[in-house]
């Protein structure tokens, strides 16, 4: 089992705005690794992978965030995952664009709240663009 | 689409941003049932089917939601998808005395509101599908989480 580690695909952006602290993420590098980390879940049969355990309000119970994006990523078409990993102009079947968005959407999901339970404090996230990761 | 901005939550913001209206101190979240659905035509808080009051949900009209950043927990400048995002903190209703809601229909949506002193008044701002009408047992919970509004030219 691969550690995830959301702060080692993240490097902080500085910005005038003190409410946040701001990351800055590379497309070609989160998707790869949320997407394999996801489906590797899903393969081991992890119920609650540990990296979507928590919450900042302690009425929340700590599971509750994992339950909900393990119920989304079941719900992504199988064939979304390997879609999700070409490149947008290349997938043209209104069906497989689906999929690969529903794919590409709750790795976006699963990676914020990642990150959100890492940093525990209000978080501000730039993904930088990348044609070949577009919805 | 059965979540996102209602018109009148669009409008609202582009007139803070521009006109300089002034923003609301808070928000409201509330539960209504399937009957009327909120749309991204739909108004008020009137314009719905509130859940029953009662066992939890403490009062018409929701619950509060401040305009800070603890409540608005993420924010997204997506480049890669033109657009932006924002999170809502994870927002708790716990049955109590029974189910909840009280009576009536489950909860089908979430509508995020102005506020106005008088609840069914509130604008509806934006608006989440639960993917079913939801009841919730006593003691048992109902967490919205991460409930997420997008700004994008398309």
């Amino acid at each position: 089992m691969t550690a995830f580690n959301v702060l080692d695909f993240c490097t902080v952006e500085k910005r005038e705005d003190p409410a946040y602290v701001w990351y800055a993420v590379i497309p070609s590098t989160i998707y790869p690794a949320t997407l394999a980390r996801i489906q590797e879940v899903l393969s081991a049969g992890i119920a609650l992978p540990d990296e979507l355990i928590g919450s900042a309000n302690l009425e929340v119970a700590p599971a509750d965030g994992a339950k909900q994006l393990m119920r989304m990523a079941k719900a992504v078409p199988a064939i979304g995952w390997s879609l999700a990993l070409r490149p947008r102009n290349e997938v043209t079947d209104k069906s497989q664009i689906e999929a690969r968005a529903a794919a590409l959407e709750c790795a976006r999901r699963w990676f914020t709240k990642a990150l959100k339970l890492k940093v525990a404090r209000p978080l501000g996230l730039r993904i930088v663009k990348d044609d070949a990761y577009r919805l | 689409m059965a979540s996102g901005w209602t018109n009148r939550g669009k409008c609202n913001a582009l007139a803070e941003r521009f006109r300089g209206v002034a923003p609301p101190a808070n928000f409201f979240l509330a539960l209504v049932t399937a009957v009327n659905p909120p749309t991204a035509d739909t108004n008020l808080l009137s314009d719905c089917t509130e859940i029953a009051i009662g066992n939890g949900y403490a009062a018409a009209g929701g619950v509060s939601v401040a305009r800070n950043s603890t409540d608005f927990d993420v924010i997204t400048e997506d480049d890669l998808n033109d657009r932006a995002l924002v999170q809502l903190k994870d927002i708790i209703f716990t049955a109590s005395s029974g189910n909840l809601p009280a009576s009536g229909d489950g909860a089908s949506y979430a509508v995020l509101l102005g506020p106005n002193a008088t609840p069914a008044n509130r604008e509806v701002e934006a608006y989440w599908d639960l993917g079913g009408a939801r009841v919730v047992s006593d003691t048992q919970t109902l967490t919205l989480q991460d409930c997420e509004l997008r700004l994008s030219d398309a």
